[in-house]
C-alpha cells in the first residue's frame, strides 16, 4: 500500500520531519494558549487551567515556606523596639491632642475677644473689660466674681454686658475684684422694654435661671420670641441693650397684668469675659451693635 | 504644720466651691464641698473642734456669698456638732449613716433658705424644693458619703490594728 505524504515531508529527512512535526504542535500550542489574550477574555482559558492550577500551587507552597521562615523576624526580632516606639507615639498623640484642645480654646476666646472689642468700640460709654474667676457658692444666688476692682475704676452699680447682651450690675467692690449680681438672680430687677411693641416693664430674675417680665398690662401686643431690650429708666444700663427674649405669655394670678417669661440672651452659667460699663443711661446703644447676636 | 496645711486646704475647699472651674456641677446644683469637709474634720476631732471649723467656714462662704442671711454660720457648726457627737459616739459609723446624716442636714438647710427666701420675695417655696434643695441634698449626700468612707475607712482600719495588736 502507497503510503500517503505531502509532498514537503517526503523531500525532508526523518529526523527533520519529526522536528517539522513537534514544531507545528509547538505552534498550535502557542496559538490555542494566546488566542484568549487576542479576544480579551477575562477568564484563564481551558488549557491554561490546569498550568495555572499546578504553578499556583507551587507558588503558594513557596510562599508558605518563606512565610514560615521569616515570619520570626518580622514578628518578634524586628519588633523589638515598637513597644519603646508605641509608648513614644501615644506620648506625642496626647501631646498633639492637648496642643489641638489649647488651640481650639484660643480661637474661641479669639472669637469671643473680637466680639466684645466690637461692641467696646462701638458702645457709647466708655467700658472695662474683666474676666469672670468665681461664682457664689451656694446653689441659691446668682452671682459672678470679676477680677477687676477699685483699682480698675469699677464702682457700685455700675452695669456688665457681654458679646449676648446684659449680664448685671456690679453690687460690691474691693480693690482688685467685684461681685455683679446677675439678672437671673431673684433680687435682681431693671426697667425693659418689648423691641417691637415699645411696651416696658420691669425685668426680674426667677428660679431656673429664667426672667420674668413684669407689671405689663392684660392688653398689651406681646408676643413669645420677642425681643426684650434695656429701657434705660433705672439709670444702670443704656437704653437699647438686649436682655431676653420672649418664650411664654399667659395670665396667671394678677387680674391686671400678664405673667410673661423671658429667656436671657446670655447663658450667664457659662459666661467668661464681660465688659463693664463706666456709664449710665445716656446716650443710648445702639441697637443694631448687639442685635445681631441675640438668638 | 500641720495647722497651716488644714488650714491651707480648708481655705482651698471653700474657694473651689466658689470657683468658676468646680467641676463637681451638674445641671446648675454643685455640691456643698464645705459641708462635707467639716463633716468630716468633725468626726475625726469632735463636736468643739468640728462646731468651730462649722462656723469658721460657714462664716467664710456667707461673706463670699452674696445671700442676705447667714444661713452658712449657723448650719455648718450644727454639722460640726453632729459630726463631731457621731465620731466620738458611734464606733463604726459606715456610709450608709453618713449618706442618711448629710442628707438630712443639707435637706434641713436648704429647706430653711427656702422658707426665707419665699418669705422674702412672696414665692412659693415648692419650686425650689424640687429644683434645688432635693437634688442638692442627694447630691451632697451621694459624694459626702462615699469621700468620707474612702478617707475614713483607713482610719478605722488604723484605730482597730492598734486595738487588736495587729489582729483586724
Amino acid at each position: 500500500m502507497k503510503q500517503f505524504s505531502p509532498f514537503f515531508l517526503r523531500v525532508l529527512t526523518r529526523k527533520a520531519q519529526r522536528l517539522w512535526v513537534v514544531f507545528l504542535l509547538l505552534l498550535a500550542l502557542l496559538l490555542v494558549l494566546f488566542s484568549p489574550e487576542i479576544q480579551k477574555k477575562t477568564q484563564v482559558a481551558f488549557l491554561e487551567q490546569p498550568v495555572v492550577f499546578v504553578l499556583g500551587g507551587v507558588q503558594n507552597a513557596i510562599a508558605w515556606v518563606f512565610d514560615g521562615l521569616t515570619a520570626p523576624w518580622d514578628r518578634y526580632l524586628a519588633l523589638v523596639h515598637v513597644k519603646d516606639e508605641n509608648r513614644r507615639l501615644t506620648e506625642e498623640v496626647q501631646r498633639l491632642r492637648s496642643e489641638r484642645t489649647r488651640l481650639q480654646e484660643q480661637a474661641m476666646a479669639g472669637v469671643r475677644l473680637r466680639e466684645l472689642l466690637e461692641i467696646r468700640q462701638g458702645s457709647p460709654v466708655p467700658t472695662i473689660a474683666a474676666q469672670v474667676i468665681g461664682r457664689d457658692p451656694s446653689n441659691w444666688y446668682r452671682m459672678a466674681v470679676l477680677d477687676k476692682g477699685e483699682k480698675d475704676g469699677i464702682a457700685a452699680n455700675l452695669g456688665v454686658i457681654s458679646a449676648d447682651g446684659v449680664v448685671g450690675r456690679v453690687i460690691k467692690t474691693a480693690p482688685h475684684f467685684s461681685r455683679v449680681l446677675l439678672i437671673t438672680d431673684r433680687s435682681s430687677a431693671l426697667a425693659a422694654l418689648v423691641q417691637r411693641t415699645r411696651v416696658a416693664g420691669i425685668l426680674e430674675g426667677k428660679e431656673g435661671g429664667k426672667l420674668g417680665l413684669q407689671y405689663i398690662p392684660l392688653d398689651a401686643e406681646i408676643a413669645p420670641g420677642d425681643l426684650v431690650l434695656t429701657s434705660g429708666q433705672e439709670g444702670i444700663f443704656p437704653k437699647g441693650l438686649p436682655v431676653g427674649r420672649i418664650t411664654r405669655v399667659g395670665r396667671k394670678d394678677s387680674p391686671l397684668f400678664l405673667d410673661i417669661e423671658v429667656e436671657p440672651t446670655v447663658h450667664v452659667s457659662s459666661l467668661e469675659e464681660v465688659l463693664v460699663l463706666r456709664g449710665t443711661g445716656t446716650p443710648d446703644f445702639p441697637e443694631t451693635l448687639l442685635e445681631r447676636k441675640t438668638p | 504644720v500641720k495647722f497651716l496645711m488644714w488650714g491651707v486646704l480648708i481655705l482651698a475647699v471653700v474657694a473651689w466651691q466658689g470657683s468658676d472651674y468646680n467641676f463637681l456641677e451638674i445641671h446648675g446644683i454643685r455640691p456643698d464641698l464645705v459641708l462635707i469637709v467639716v463633716y468630716g474634720v468633725a468626726l475625726i476631732q469632735g463636736e468643739f473642734r468640728g462646731t468651730l471649723t462649722g462656723l469658721g467656714l460657714g462664716l467664710l462662704m456667707d461673706l463670699t456669698s452674696v445671700g442676705p442671711f447667714y444661713q452658712n454660720f449657723v448650719m455648718k457648726g450644727l454639722v460640726g456638732f453632729i459630726g463631731g457627737f457621731l465620731g466620738r459616739w458611734l464606733l463604726h459609723a459606715g456610709p450608709f449613716l453618713h449618706l442618711w446624716v448629710l442628707f438630712g442636714v443639707s435637706f434641713f438647710q436648704g429647706t430653711a433658705v427656702s422658707l426665707m427666701l419665699g418669705w422674702i420675695n412672696g414665692a412659693s417655696p415648692l419650686p425650689d424644693l424640687r429644683d434645688i434643695v432635693l437634688p442638692q441634698a442627694l447630691y451632697d449626700a451621694v459624694l459626702g458619703s462615699l469621700v468620707l468612707h474612702l478617707l475614713l475607712f483607713r482610719r478605722e482600719r488604723e484605730i482597730k490594728v492598734g486595738w487588736t495588736g495587729g489582729r483586724v
